[in-house]
């Protein structure tokens, strides 16, 4: 098999770049349209809890004291976390100039977007008075009250919105040429509204040039946030004083963590989409084999960073803090902690295998397994460490409720439902790119 | 505030809905959504709170909008009777403090005292006259009532219930019932009557003779739960205090034979743990060994009685090694001024009068009659009928001697063991009428029912102290459509016309009447309405109280008085049965009121419901832990409960609390847990003939199903993490006097407070004073509008309690225990974790060293709590509401929290507002005693310390820098404006490994 | 060219979305969603024909909010609320003509109570204190509505045949007390006391508005303050004008050295002393801290 992305042998030409990419958004299915209903209402059963609590209260939720984060905080880190291949893929890797990631990029960046719209959500629905959300965000009034910029919370909606405001520049900007050129293999309305957006493109050598620079120093920009952001989100937990967040490894242990889960779900989402439509020729082996490498090294540093928190604990000698891991590992939230150690230290170490790596069921199989292992991960680091902290007295316990329930599967549905638009819609492989690749491929022939 | 001899309580100024409104308008905010925007920071929306009603006349010393203080009464709160200031604002009780003034509890109270507040605005109380009509109550008018009660006193056959007491109200039923030629009976739960007849056999006086605890230098109780339920909890938990003073150099050592360690156990040093009903031989042995030890003209008086009864002799029956009884004697016998204390019901046994008369012998070996033991001066206590004279009342009943059963105050349907056969006897009485103002068990079989008012709202009196006298007048209007319950008796007489003259028209005049002769009396110089307003002002009068105690001598019958050898051992399989009244439910009269309910249990720290206490030995045997149920069964009944494991009960007992399995009473009490009582037979104390409730054997099945068990505290160790410090009584005072704590790292408050400001507010709790009796808890409900949540919600650890008593055990040296009781509440730290987390500001540091909560400022991200590590904060899960006219009791001064809010001790930031306001009318700064925080105004042991930490001469700063001041979880460096004193024993203490 | 065109379109656009969504904010509550910021009057146009239902006196107070409005422009300098420039109504702030129009729009505005009782009349003519009547203010959080016995006082024998006056003596006999209707009222999380404001020698007008011109009392919005009345912002605007309290010398000489005057007034630690009272009423002291209204 090709150690790279092999177009001779597949005898790809730019005409069946077009039309395969282009497909989805030409012809469509009742498949397509039944799925896109069965998530529309799951989104909508989430939405009906949401109002349910707003209307009863938190307590409607599972909480109980001293647990006050649970799973609507998890579920924020983990979406946060998922969104980070998608920059990573493009931004950093773009600027490394690895051809591989031409066919995965479009799809992994509006999967950025899509996953950063979800975790956006749950700040918002684990607070006690949603409708005062706005408190957090800085503007003058007569009051002459602001936000505590002293507060972690603070620095998140900061952080969380400039990621996102930057990732839908980067993946709209990557695509304006690809929206042109759906413009023109159009007719009517739907072309005046690509034309729109491909915000008359013509593809000029000096658009193109200028395109280029800007892409480039977009993807400069976006580089450090992969960074950042969960740096950022990490801090919610590094900065408080609980015994089992308060350390220092947090920022890298969570940007790692974030990396992982971002790639396992960036193959959880391109392998059946790839089946669905039939892409075998662009996403290959060969780029799964790539990303499970990625996915291997993070869960390796992922798996150092457990160790690493324990060995600083034992080290520390700080009973209070020894009590709290003691508790994470053989404690009432044992369960959650070990299927975390499984999934995302035993799970993925199948990937030193190349088979595995190659074969696309495996890896996904694989992907899935950190998926959950990644969820249960942030679940125990908030959850258990909140039930067992100083206080003998206050020691608790907690369980989430249907609401809760509810509504993870709800932004789970939320998630997948904008994603499954996006492949109506937009084209899940960047045409021009691919284009590229060819007319490269083909010089290199007769050149 | 100006005190007013107003006799009726003022017109509400504004509507009473003040409490909903606040409520309701958080409400509207809280639903309305992004909408409500703007609502939070502009006024109501105009359909609340729309009249404004004035008074017609405004009483002279009454300020709309600040409180009015009336000095009363509570007589039928609890073990004892309670002077109270009531805190009236607009016609309403707020909230009650001790009247200092008051020789007994003076300025301090009791959870139970508290909780009446609960009791007066119980939603539940029935609202008017009712009549029974094809089995369920419909509503009546007063006129019919009466006319049919006057009907019934007509025909005769007449018995009036009535509780007991030592003041006017009791001399009026006794008139009553002359005139209207009925039978008068008086009945109380818990009656003393084993404790008078021993001190009239051993001196020949049949009475309660004070406890000077205050005095002595060794204590031992055989079984008395003084702290919590008997006698006077509150005046003798003060006096326990003083006794073990540290600072001041006493530190009295404590002993508790009794077969659990009740609240007064956790708080002992030593522990013999007698089986129940045989605290009477231990004390019999120890005072054989006194008699031996001590010797001396009293020794010899009673060596030849007690000769036969040695420490093998009374270790063999009790479960008690002898050695100990020994080594209790020999302490005793070498103290200067000890005391022992009798049995309480817990422990009395069907030979009750013979272990009191032990004790009384025990008190005159060591020579405690006369100086700790104090007679003649003694708190005085109605008799109420015993066990065996309420069963003639009950057989007449049955047989149709009882035509009409008048029921005025006690709830004997419940509090009597259902084997005693009172509920039946309820059913073949023609006519049941009952004055009682709750639809509890007795008034649920009533004809007709004609509820009497709330004391608060009625007028009464009492003698507490011989000479001494409390007045009890009416501190608001009735609540509900009720009347005093002297006044219907007094109609239903001329209704009956029956020409009684009780030389008044109403039972006020009656009363008044009855207090001039008490100015003649007294001879005071006073025109007799000045002495009444002036009376009234101070609640009583006490200066006739006698100051010193009556001698009394040996009489001769008791040596040749031959004392019974205590109860049996259970058969094998078998379990003693520990019956014992519930710190907050008493007898089951606070088991409707929420608070009670809700406030755990000092020693188990469960709530809303009832418990099996059984050692963890003897249960992990059979397989048991917290939450099994299991099915108790005695010879006269059975009950089903959840277990609960508690190593301060003897392996070969098992404990169940009187107070839940009521059947009727309210929506918090009816259907809730068991009652004990259930279990117990009608055997009786021989000489006096009141129940036994110790000597029971019953039998323990386990269903195999949990049942609901809500503990709120998480473990009931501290693992050393200098959450509760604890220190030998020697260690303690080689510290005291040697070194002094720097304060200057608490003065200076955080880095965003006022260096300026001449305020850092601070408090010290003593947790060597502290009792873990619970009162400040119920002060801060009182206060703070802290809303009742119920069993589920408090099982999910949602209770918003602001204090809570942790409890925690230490180990001792001898592979015992030590109980601390570490009163916490927001520790107001100094560098607050919860304050740089709070993205909007809500938790926030003010000039004066607060850890401020604003509550309309709080989205509800609930970080702060995450990063408490003293774990104080509770957040609103739900909108809590207080069904009228709860509402009426909610403070004006403090914010009704809604749905979504955190909220947590504030150091009762209002009562600090008001002193600021006034302090500077009078141009000076807060000083020492302008104000108290309600945790401290309540605490009986004054454990509690408020004031400013900036002033070196301050109370509390002296206090904070003691040298037994520890902070909790001091390595944080959370610099916390709470100083806690650590908690001393004469127990040797385990090393800490 | 295509190009331009739609780079504009979609800059205006984008614009325009961004004022709107700022709007709001920038007048410190979604009040503006309900209300035009800064002309209250408007407002109180709305409310004056839910009380009395007449188009005639929402077209007077409208016509009045347009005439006296000074509508600042949403983006004055800096976003912030200007300081008052104008001082605060006073007694003698109104011409004769300005208490002309006030008693006319006073008439219909405001909610109309069960006895229509004339401020005007008892203040400015019969130049009775507001104080006579509200005597609490003084004392306590509360400045009550006056006792019925305080009305009897005099109207036992002036002003009979009148009917106001009878129904007030009705009200009287029936031992009833009148059910007057509430015109100000403060959120329920706000704890506000009268009594410093006065001691602090502050007048009623201050908040209340020119009461002494009005025949029926309505809830007075301040034409220099142009926020909402009784919100927040509005009470900080006194608040923030006058001195603070971590200005100790506000409330207490600061003695810096150990000598101790001759009448240090109180226990306190060396160091500091409280003012005398007058001292600290010249001072003003106006809190801004938090708990000073919210607990």
């Amino acid at each position: 098999m090709a150690d790279h992305w092999d177009t001779e042998e597949r005898g790809l030409t730019l005409a069946d770049a077009n039309r395969d990419i282009m497909r989805p958004i030409m012809v469509s299915s009742w498949r397509y349209w039944t799925l896109l209903a069965f998530v529309f209402a799951l989104v909508v059963w989430g939405c009906i809890a949401w109002a349910w609590q707003i209307d009863q209260g938190l307590g409607v939720a599972g909480y109980s004291h001293p647990v006050m984060w649970a799973v609507y905080i998890t579920s924020f880190v983990f979406w946060v976390g998922i969104a980070h291949s998608g920059t990573l893929i493009s931004a950093i890797l773009y600027l490394f100039r690895s051809g591989w990631r031409t066919t995965i990029n479009r799809a992994s960046e509006a999967m950025t977007i899509f996953a950063v719209m979800t975790a956006g959500l749950f700040p918002l629905i684990h607070l006690g008075r949603t409708w005062y959300f706005y408190w957090l965000i800085p503007y003058p009034s007569e009051r002459f009250i602001w936000p505590n910029f002293k507060s972690p919370l603070v620095w998140d909606v900061f952080a969380v919105g400039t990621y996102f405001t930057i990732s839908l520049l980067f993946w709209y900007t990557g695509m304006i040429p690809d929206l042109a050129a759906i413009r023109d293999r159009l007719r009517g309305w739907k072309s005046k509204v690509y034309g729109l957006f491909s915000v008359g493109w013509q593809g000029t050598v000096r658009e193109w040039s200028h395109y280029r620079r800007a892409y480039l120093y977009m993807a400069a920009i976006a580089t450090p946030l992969v960074l950042s952001v969960h740096s950022v989100v990490s801090w919610d937990f590094a900065m408080g004083i609980v015994p089992g967040w308060h350390s220092t490894i947090f920022a890298p242990y969570f940007v790692a963590g974030a990396i992982f889960s971002g790639m396992a779900m960036v193959i959880t989402i391109l392998v059946p989409m790839r089946w669905a439509f039939g892409l075998e020729d662009y996403i290959t082996d060969y780029h799964l084999d790539n990303m499970s490498k990625l996915i291997l090294l993070t869960s390796l540093i992922v798996a150092y960073s457990y160790a690493a928190e324990y060995f600083i604990t034992y080290y520390s000698a700080d009973p209070t803090e020894q009590a709290s891991l003691f508790f994470r590992a053989h404690g009432s939230f044992q369960g959650p902690f070990w299927v975390m150690t499984f999934c995302n230290v035993i799970v993925p170490a199948t990937l030193w295998f190349k088979k595995v790596r190659r074969s696309a069921s495996a890896a996904f199989v694989v992907s899935i397994f950190v998926n959950i292992g990644m969820f249960y991960e942030r679940y125990v680091i908030i959850v258990s460490s909140l039930a067992h902290e100083y206080e003998p007295y206050s020691w608790g316990f907690y369980r989430p409720s249907w609401v809760e329930i509810s509504i993870i599967v709800g932004s789970f549905a939320w998630f997948f439902f904008w994603f499954l638009l996006f492949t109506k819609a937009l084209p899940t492989i960047s045409i021009a790119e691919v284009k590229e690749h060819l007319a490269h491929q083909g010089a290199h022939e007769h050149g | 505030m100006s005190e007013s001899s107003d006799t009726q309580a003022p017109r509400p100024e504004e509507e009473p809905s003040t409490g909903t409104s606040r409520r309701t308008f958080l409400k509207i905010l809280g639903l309305s959504g992004a909408g409500a925007t703007a609502a939070a920071c502009r006024p109501a929306p105009p359909h609340i709170d729309q009249k404004l009603i004035p008074y017609l006349v405004q009483p002279e010393g009454i300020t709309p909008g600040t409180n009015t203080l009336y000095a009363s009464l509570l007589a039928e709160a609890g073990p004892e009777p309670l002077g109270i200031h009531a805190w009236v604002r607009d016609g309403r009780v707020l909230n009650l403090e001790g009247n200092p003034d008051f020789p007994l509890n003076a300025d301090s109270m009791s959870a139970l005292g508290l909780s009446t507040l609960q009791d007066l605005y119980d939603p539940d109380r029935i609202p008017g006259p009712r009549q029974k009509r094809g089995g369920d109550f419909q509503e009546a008018a007063w006129k019919d009532g009466i006319q049919a009660l006057g009907k019934a006193v007509k025909d005769g056959d007449v018995v009036l219930l009535t509780g007991t007491g030592t003041g006017t109200r009791d001399r009026f039923a006794a008139e009553w019932a002359k005139a209207v030629g009925a039978r008068h009976v008086r009945y109380d739960t818990f009656d003393y009557a084993a404790l008078r007849r021993a001190h009239e056999i051993a001196f020949g006086r049949a009475e309660i003779p004070t406890y000077a605890v205050d005095q002595a230098d060794r204590i031992v109780t055989f079984g008395a739960d003084f702290l919590a339920t008997w006698l006077e909890p509150v005046t003798l938990g003060r006096r326990f205090a003083h006794a073990r003073d540290i600072e001041k150099g006493r530190h009295a050592r404590f002993t508790f034979v009794g077969p659990r360690l009740s609240l007064t156990g956790s708080n002992a040093d030593d522990w013999l743990p007698a089986r129940p009903g045989t605290s009477g031989p231990v004390a019999l042995a120890v005072a054989h060994v006194v008699a031996q030890k001590k010797g001396g003209s009293r020794g010899l008086e009673l060596q030849g009685a007690l000769a036969t009864y040695t420490p093998e002799w009374a270790a063999d029956r009790t479960g008690v090694a002898a050695d100990k009884i020994q080594k209790l004697g020999e302490e005793i016998a070498a103290a200067e001024r000890p005391v022992a204390l009798p049995p309480g019901p817990e422990s009395q046994g069907a030979d009750a009068t013979d272990a009191c008369l032990a004790v009384a012998l025990l008190n005159y070996a060591a020579g405690a009659i006369g100086t700790t033991v104090q007679f003649g001066v003694g708190p005085r206590r109605g008799q109420g009928a015993t066990l065996a004279e309420m069963k003639t009342l009950i057989a007449d009943m049955k047989n149709g001697k009882v035509r009409t059963l008048i029921v005025a105050g006690p709830n004997p349907a419940f509090t009597l063991p259902a084997s005693a056969g009172f509920a039946e006897a309820l059913g073949q009485v023609p006519t049941v009428v009952s004055l009682n103002s709750h639809m509890d068990e007795t008034t649920a079989a009533a004809g007709w029912i004609l509820p009497g008012s709330h004391e608060l709202e009625s007028w009464g009196d009492a003698e507490v102290l011989p000479g001494a006298w409390a007045l009890g007048q009416p501190v608001m209007q009735p609540v509900f459509d009720t009347r005093q319950r002297e006044d219907i008796l007094m109609q239903a007489a001329d209704a009956a016309g029956i020409k009684a003259d009780f030389g008044a028209q109403d039972f006020a005049g009656y009363l008044e009447n009855a207090w001039q002769e008490k100015h003649r009396a007294s001879g005071s110089s006073q025109r007799f309405d000045e002495w009444w307003f002036d009376t009234k002002r101070q609640g009583g009068r006490w200066e006739a109280a006698p100051g010193k105690a009556a001698s009394v001598g040996l009489s001769r019958t008791v040596t040749s008085h031959s004392f019974s050898g205590g109860a049996n051992a259970p058969a094998r399989g078998k379990f003693d049965l520990v019956v014992y009244p519930g710190s907050y439910l008493y007898d089951g009269r606070g088991a409707n009121r929420g608070w009670m309910q809700e406030i755990p249990d000092p020693i188990t720290k469960c709530v809303w419901g009832s418990w099996v206490e059984m050692h963890p030995d003897t249960a992990r045997p059979l397989g048991l832990e917290n939450g099994d149920e299991v099915e108790v069964t005695s010879e006269s009944g059975k009950v089903r409960a959840p277990v609960y494991l508690y190593p301060g009960i003897r392996k070969d007992a098992v404990g169940i609390q009187i107070g839940q399995g009521h059947t009727h009473y309210g929506r918090n009490a009816a259907g809730r847990g068991v009652s004990p009582l259930d279990l117990l037979p009608d055997t009786v104390d021989g000489a006096t003939g009141s129940l036994a409730y110790a000597g029971v054997a019953v039998q323990l099945t386990a269903t195999g199903r949990k049942a609901p068990l809500a503990k709120l505290q998480g473990s009931d160790l501290d693992y050393g993490r200098e959450v509760s410090e604890i220190m030998g009584v020697e260690e303690a005072r080689k510290a005291i006097g040697e070194h002094q704590v720097d304060l200057t790292e608490l003065v200076e408050a955080a880095w965003d407070s006022d260096p300026m400001s001449p305020y850092r507010w601070g408090m010290t709790v003593d947790l060597n004073a502290c009792t873990g009796c619970g009162a400040c808890v119920a002060g801060c409900y009182a206060e703070n509008n802290l809303a009742v949540v119920g069993e589920e919600r408090c099982a999910g650890g949602r209770e918003m309690s602001w204090i809570r008593i942790e409890r925690y055990f230490e180990a001792t040296a001898d592979g015992g225990f030590q109980t601390t009781h570490l009163a916490e509440m927001c520790q107001q730290c100094g560098d607050a974790p919860c304050e740089p987390v709070c993205p909007v500001y809500a938790a926030y540091h003010n000039p004066e060293g607060l850890n401020v909560q604003v509550y309309n400022r709080c989205v509800g991200t609930r970080y702060c709590s995450n990063n408490c590590p003293y774990k104080q904060r509770r957040f609103n899960w739900f909108s809590y509401d207080f069904p009228y006219p709860l509402n009426l009791q909610l403070n004006p001064d403090v914010t009704v929290r809604d749905k979504g809010v955190m909220e947590k001790c504030t150091f009762c930031v209002q009562r600090i507002d008001r002193a600021k306001v006034q302090a500077k009318e009078k141009g000076r700064l807060v000083q020492d005693g302008d104000f108290q925080t309600a945790c401290q105004a309540a605490c009986p042991t004054r454990a509690i310390t408020f004031g400013n930490l900036k002033d070196p001469t301050s109370r509390v700063s002296r206090i904070a820098k003691g040298a037994r001041s520890y902070h909790v979880l001091e390595e944080l460096n959370t610099r916390p404006a709470v100083t806690y004193l650590r908690d001393v024993t004469h127990a040797e203490l385990a090393q800490e490994t | 060219m295509r190009k331009a065109t739609y780079t504009t379109v979609g800059s205006v656009a984008a614009v325009l979305l961004a004022v709107a969504a700022a709007w709001p904010i920038l007048h410190g509550s979604s009040a503006a969603a309900r209300e035009v910021p800064g002309v209250p009057g408007a407002a109180r146009a709305r409310r004056a024909t839910a009380d009395t239902g007449t188009a005639g006196a929402a077209g007077a107070a409208a016509a009045r909010a347009a005439k006296t409005s000074g509508t600042p422009t949403p983006a004055s300098p800096g976003w912030y609320p200007q300081p008052i420039g104008a001082p605060i109504q006073g007694h003698d702030s109104l011409s004769a003509a300005q208490v002309a129009i006030q008693l006319a729009e006073s008439a219909t505005q405001g909610p109309a109570q069960p006895i229509p009782f004339n401020h005007h009349f008892h203040t400015t003519n019969l130049k009775m204190s507001c104080e006579y009547c509200h005597t609490n203010s003084r004392h306590s959080e509360v400045a009550i509505m006056p006792p019925l016995a305080t009305c009897i006082g005099c109207h036992r024998i002036v002003g009979t045949g009148l009917a106001p006056i009878d129904t007030l003596r009705a009200y009287w006999q029936r031992q009833e007390p009148v059910p007057w209707v509430r015109v100000y009222k403060i959120a329920e999380f706000v704890q506000f006391k009268h009594e410093p404001h006065l001691r602090n020698d502050l007048q009623c007008q201050t908040c209340h508005g020119p009461v002494q011109d009005m025949d029926r009392v309505y809830e007075f919005q301040s034409d220099t303050i142009p926020i909402q009345s009784l919100t927040m912002g509005w009470c900080l605007r006194c608040h923030r004008q006058k001195p603070q309290p971590t200005d100790v010398a506000t409330e207490y000489k600061l003695v810096r050295q150990a000598a101790i005057p001759a009448n240090p007034g109180g226990t306190e630690k060396p160091g500091l002393y409280p003012m005398a009272i007058s001292e600290q009423y010249a001072a003003h002291r106006a809190p801004l801290d938090c708990t000073t209204c919210h607990y």
